[in-house]
Order: structure tokens, then sequence, then C-alpha cells
């Protein structure tokens, strides 16, 4: 489903010369940024509540033990049910049992990374149930049969016309280059579907460990729907997306849609504390709770744990100049950007990502965005160690260091080859920067430019500057 | 589920040692908590203009503070302007607003109560209210800075009025004004949420900005939010 079966190299050439790409992706993330530090301004002490927000995240999982099971206490103390899955195969088999057992045909979801990890989807179509996604853009994704490229704008990279032409293709509606139209398509159908639906999906952004209350928070209302509607309602959810108390969410609530979207608050912000109660007018009569672990406590494990703080806000993904250039689908996982370039060889392994931590400038924009104050480049700088340990260094990186060391060794191979590096870069650079160089050297400038080398190289020029104060002159 | 907790056990012991060191305890920072973005001498004036400022800024109206009377016909008149004869509403005892009914009655229009089974005939129940233009309830609490209201489901308080039609109503009394969401959490929010199945802090309509950034209200829930304030 996701793209790690083609080489990192392949997926980045697609979009790297991309025009309308790049111009989608720039206008998307610039908005978002701007948002973001518009509205964090709003807060008394953005700064202090940030450390805060890293304090509160880095207590909970340092004590995720404790409070997981406060959590699943609070779950089964107001009527709900928790399941517990290591991997996603199981977390998927677990609902596919949940929904055959109740007769359900149709689930509705709302929208959700975790699923995307789980690959849900697949899961239950196999087993002859259909999954219906609801976000409008995760609607778009999922008839398009592609993935998200942003975990919180998932459709980033699509223009009108493509979803017009597409809601043409599959639903026969007459082209539009109106958006609302689009939207209000695309709500006629789905409003269909939560009313018919047996079971709701949702994942979960926070749980309460006090309370065993789950929190979703959408702007569409693709989670109320989902999560109210159905006679049978489930949540997947990472076993690390907890907080302490309520006080606690009050605060990353605060934090994560300011970092995501740029607004206060999402317009939706459910709190789920078990099924609907006696008496209680609707909601679903059951609700299950599959708690998914799928590598995250190998993560608590290790020298990553720190990643386990991350509240999938996507503030790194728009503030990243190598996410803003490839865009998301070029890294292969179901996480891009930084986040996802730690997280993807975490969860899936080296094997498949080795490329991922090298796919960024460790400019450090992604440390300054992140609401938890995540050091990513930090987490980057490890994976790359790691990527040389276990003999997953890139063949580029082999290729150019060895030809260094060869160069380096000998004073004179090093001469020639600067000057003729100078020279030739002379012929071919532009503006200073080289936007083209023959093979094997084309494996850099074919995603990056490269600075046109000096005329003269720093040895000739220290070999005039000792000539001219003469063979013994002075200390220089 | 005891093999699956000890693996985390064990491993949140080594992250604790490691590097998480020092995060065992609970941190003891400053209480940004009780931080607020009004002015100390700020009171419910002010929350009262914060509230309507947000809720503006997002295409939603806020109206009064009026007496319960002035309410009651201002959401009656909401709903005649809309061309709509009916409501789906909670009951009477749990919106809060006692003039409400008779005004309603009055203009004849009609009150559909908002019950869903969880049997057979669930879905038909969904698709008959589906059909309604206009969801009125009261609200549990208004949040100032953000221009949010708090709406708690429960007995006669159906989620579905407040999700399902294209316009809400809610009637929401100034007793109930709090300057912050963290405000109302500590004043016994938290305590609510404990309490409550489903518990909703709606801010604004719904809105979607997929498609090329491109705002459209009223995507899944309703397009129209109007909360109009009543002196209790």
């Amino acid at each position: 489903m996701h793209g790690a079966a083609i080489p990192f190299k392949k997926r980045v050439a697609k979009s790297v010369h991309d025009e309308a790409l790049h111009k989608a992706l720039r206008r998307a993330t610039d908005r978002f940024e701007a948002n973001r530090v518009s509205m964090l301004a709003t807060l008394p002490d953005a700064e202090e509540a940030r450390d805060r927000a890293r304090a509160i995240r880095r207590h909970t999982i340092a004590n995720l033990d404790r409070y997981l099971e406060q959590f699943v206490a609070g779950v089964e103390r107001s009527g709900g049910t928790v399941h517990w899955a290591a991997g996603g195969d199981e977390a998927n088999a677990i609902i596919v049992k949940l929904a055959k057992e109740r007769g359900v045909q149709l689930v509705v979801k709302g929208k959700s990374m975790i699923s995307e990890e789980t690959n849900l989807n697949d899961a239950l179509a196999s087993a002859g149930i259909v999954p219906q996604e609801t976000d409008l853009a995760e609607y778009v994704v999922q008839l398009a049969g592609t993935t998200p490229s942003h975990i919180v704008v998932p459709i980033v990279d699509m223009t009108r016309f493509e979803v017009s032409h597409l809601f043409h293709e599959k639903l026969g509606t007459p082209e539009t280059d109106d958006t609302t139209q689009l939207a209000r398509i695309a709500r006629e159908r789905l409003r269909k579907k939560y009313i018919e639906a047996g079971m709701g999906l949702t994942g979960v952004n926070f749980g309460v460990a006090e309370n065993g209350t789950m929190t979703i928070v959408t702007n569409e209302g693709n989670g109320r729907l989902s999560s109210s509607l159905p006679r049978y309602q489930v949540a997947l959810m990472g076993i690390e997306r907890l907080v302490p108390t309520m006080e606690d969410l009050g605060l990353m609530l605060q934090l994560l849609a300011r970092s995501a979207t740029g607004q206060k608050l999402s317009v939706y912000t459910s709190m789920m504390t078990g099924p609907r109660r006696e008496g209680d007018a609707d909601g679903p009569e059951e609700l299950h709770v599959v708690l998914l672990d799928n590598g995250r406590t190998r993560i608590l494990a290790s020298e990553y744990a720190e990643m386990l703080t991350c509240i999938r806000c996507g503030a790194c993904l728009n503030a990243c100049p190598v996410y803003k250039t490839i865009g998301g689908h070029a890294y292969g996982g179901v996480y891009p950007g930084p986040m996802g370039s730690v997280l993807s060889p975490l969860f899936s392994g080296l094997d498949a990502y080795s490329d991922l931590p090298h796919a960024s400038s460790l400019c450090g924009a992604c440390r300054e965005v992140c609401p938890v104050r995540i050091d990513l480049p930090g987490l980057l700088l490890k994976l790359r160690r790691d990527t040389v340990k276990t003999g997953h260094r890139p063949w580029w990186l082999q290729l150019g260091l060895s030809g260094y060391a060869m160069a380096a060794g000998s004073p004179g191979l090093f001469g020639a080859g600067t000057r003729i590096a100078g020279l030739g870069s002379g012929l071919i650079a532009r503006d200073g920067w080289i936007h083209g160089m023959p093979a094997p050297l084309n494996a850099w400038t074919d995603s990056r430019d490269f600075p046109k080398f000096a005329p003269r190289s720093f040895q000739a020029m220290w070999k005039e500057r000792k000539a001219q104060r003469g063979e013994h002159g002075g200390a220089g | 589920m005891s093999s699956v907790m000890d693996r985390i056990r064990e491993a949140a012991t080594i992250a604790a040692a490691g590097p998480l060191a020092g995060d065992r305890e609970r941190p003891r920072l400053e209480r940004v908590a009780a931080r607020s973005p009004f002015p100390l001498e700020a009171g419910l004036n002010d929350y009262v203009e914060r509230f309507r400022t947000e809720l503006e800024a997002l295409s939603s109206n806020a109206y009064g503070p009026l007496d319960a009377e002035g309410a009651a016909e201002t959401a009656v008149r909401l709903i005649q302007e809309r061309g709509a004869f009916r409501v789906l509403t909670w009951d009477e005892s749990q919106i809060g607003c006692p003039a409400l009914r008779d005004r309603l009655e009055q203009a004849a229009i009609e009150i559909v109560p908002s019950d869903v089974p969880n049997d057979e005939e669930h879905q038909a129940v969904l698709e008959r209210l589906a059909e309604i233009e206009v969801g009125l309830t009261g609200a549990t609490a208004g949040l100032a800075d953000t221009g949010s209201i708090v709406v708690a489901s429960g007995p006669g308080r159906a989620r579905i009025a407040s999700l399902l039609p294209p316009v809400h109503i809610a009637v929401l009394p100034l007793s109930k004004m709090y300057p912050t969401m963290q405000a109302w959490l500590a004043a016994g929010g938290a305590e609510l949420a404990k309490g409550t199945s489903n518990l909703v802090v709606i801010t604004g309509g719904s809105r979607t900005s997929d498609i090329e950034l491109q705002l459209t209200l009223g995507m899944h829930g309703p397009r129209e939010l109007h909360v109009v304030l009543y002196r209790d």
C-alpha cells in the first residue's frame, strides 16, 4: 500500500521537479506556519506552555505502564471494553472480528493516521466489510486509491480540478471548479453512509488516564459523527497517546490546534468516556478501545523513547525545507516529514527506510516548531549512525568517502582533482550553482544543486601566498 | 494483558533510566493552567465581548445577553427566518431557558424529540431526524477565549441535536460563561467529563479547507452556529 517498495531515489525523482507540487506545498505550509506563529502569540506565554507540554508528555511516557493501567481502568469503569494488539495485523483482526460478530457490513471512519499504519481498510475489505473514509481528504484519497501526503491535510498536493475529475469518474458528478460544490457532493454521499453504518471507527488524539476519557479533534465533524451515530464504536489508539489529567489535556489541546492548523481550537473536540449510558438519548451501545503497540514498546526501551512524545500535529512537516521540496509521498511511509523520517525506520526497520534519516538537511526548523520540543535533528543523527552500523550506509556516501580518502591521501591527486573540478564546474554552472552533473555525480544534482567550485583552489592560493612572502618568510 | 503490561513496564523503566531520566516525577513547573489570556481585572462583560468577537471570526453569531424571554424570542425568530417549522431538540427540562417551550408552541414550531433507539429502528429513526433543518440545544459552558460552547450528552440531551441539522442554535446562561477551557475544567468540567459519555467543545460551524485550502462551512456538521446568551 505504502511506497517503501519503490526506492527512495525514484520516489523523490518524481516530486523534486514537480513545480505544481512545490507551489501547492508552499502555499499550504506557508499558511499553516504563519497561522501557527500568530496563534501561539495569543497564549499568555507560549514558550512556557511548550515547556510544560514537553514535561507532561515526557513524564507520561516515562510512566507509561502506570498511566495505561489507570486509563484502562477508567475505560472499563465507564462501560468500555479494552483490547490489546501487539501489531497492526492483530489490531485489524480484532476489529474485523468485532464487526463480523455484530453483523456489521459498513464501517464509517473518522480521520485516523493509525488505521493507515495498520492498513485497516484492506483488512476490512478482504473480510467483506466495506471501510468508508469520511474526512473529505481521506474520502478523496480512498476514491483515488492513493495514500495521504500530509498527516493533517492529506490531499495538500491535489488541485480542485483533480478532485472534480476524480468525482466525475468515480461518482458520475458533473465537473466543477467550485470547492464548496465538491464538498457538498461528498457531504451528501457520506451522510447516507453515517446513517447506514453499523460501526464507527476513529483514532484517538489523547486518552486521559485519570478518567478513561478519549478525545478526538476534527474540524469537519467526521470524528463526532463516526463516534455518535453507529451502534458500535471502535477507537484505535497507540499506547503512547496519553496525558495524565484533564487539566493536562486542556494544555495539550491549546497547543495541538495552534501547531497543526493555526487555530485556537479545532471546531469539534469530543471527549468520550464510555458508551451510551443508562437513559442517554443517543450514542453507541458499545465502545471498544483497541490499544496498539506495533513497535512502540520497542521504541520506549530504546534511545529513541523521546519520539513517543509526538502529538502528530504536523508542524514539523510545514517547517521542513525537504518536505516542501519532495512532498509526503516521497517518504514512502504513513508518516512523512521529519517525524516520519524518525518514525518509519523505528516502526518498520532500517531495511525499508534507510534513506529517510538522510532526507534532512539537519537545519533544525523541525525542532524549533515542535510543540513538545522533540530533538528531531538529534534523533535523525542517531538513526544515521545506526544505518552505518548496520551496514545500510548509502552507496553515495560510501563512494564519496572512499574517493575522498584516496584523493586526500595524495596532495598531488587532490590538487589535480580540485583544478579539474574548478575548470569543469565553471563550464556547467549557472548563477554560481551547478544544476546537473554527469553520472555518477548526478546522484546529487538530480535532486539538489551543488555550489560551483572556486576558480582557484585553497592549495593554489596557499602556494602563491607562500611564494609572495618568500619560501621561509615569517609565520604567516 | 499482564504480559503486555510487563513488557511496557520493563521498557518504561529502561526509558526512565536513560533518555527520559528525570521525567519519572510529575513536573513541578509553574501552573500554566492558571495563566489567563485576560487581564486580572477582567469580568463577565469582557468575557462576553471576547466570546462574541471569537464566534464572529468563525462566521458564527452570538446574541444578547438578553433576559430569558428575549432569548426565547430570538431563538424562535432565528428558526422562522430559516423557514423551518420544526426543531430537533432536547427535553424541555434540559435546555434551561424556561420561556422557550411556550414561545415555540406559540409560533407553532413542532418540537421533535431526538432520542435514537439502539435496536432495529436505529437507522430509520436517524433517517427521519436527519431531515430536520434546525437543532436547538442548551449548553453546559461557554469558553470566552476561544468562542466555544461545551455541550454534554445525557438523558434528554441527544448528541445529534447539535450535529445532524445544518443549523444549530444553542441557548447559554451567562452564569456558565468561563474565560478559558482551563478555567472551566478546573471549575468542574474535568469531573463532568467523567460522568458524561460524550462531551463536545464546539468552536464555530463545521468546516473544511481540504481542497486547495478553500474554506467550506457545513462539511459534515451544522454550517451555522448561533449562540443566544441569557441572564439567569
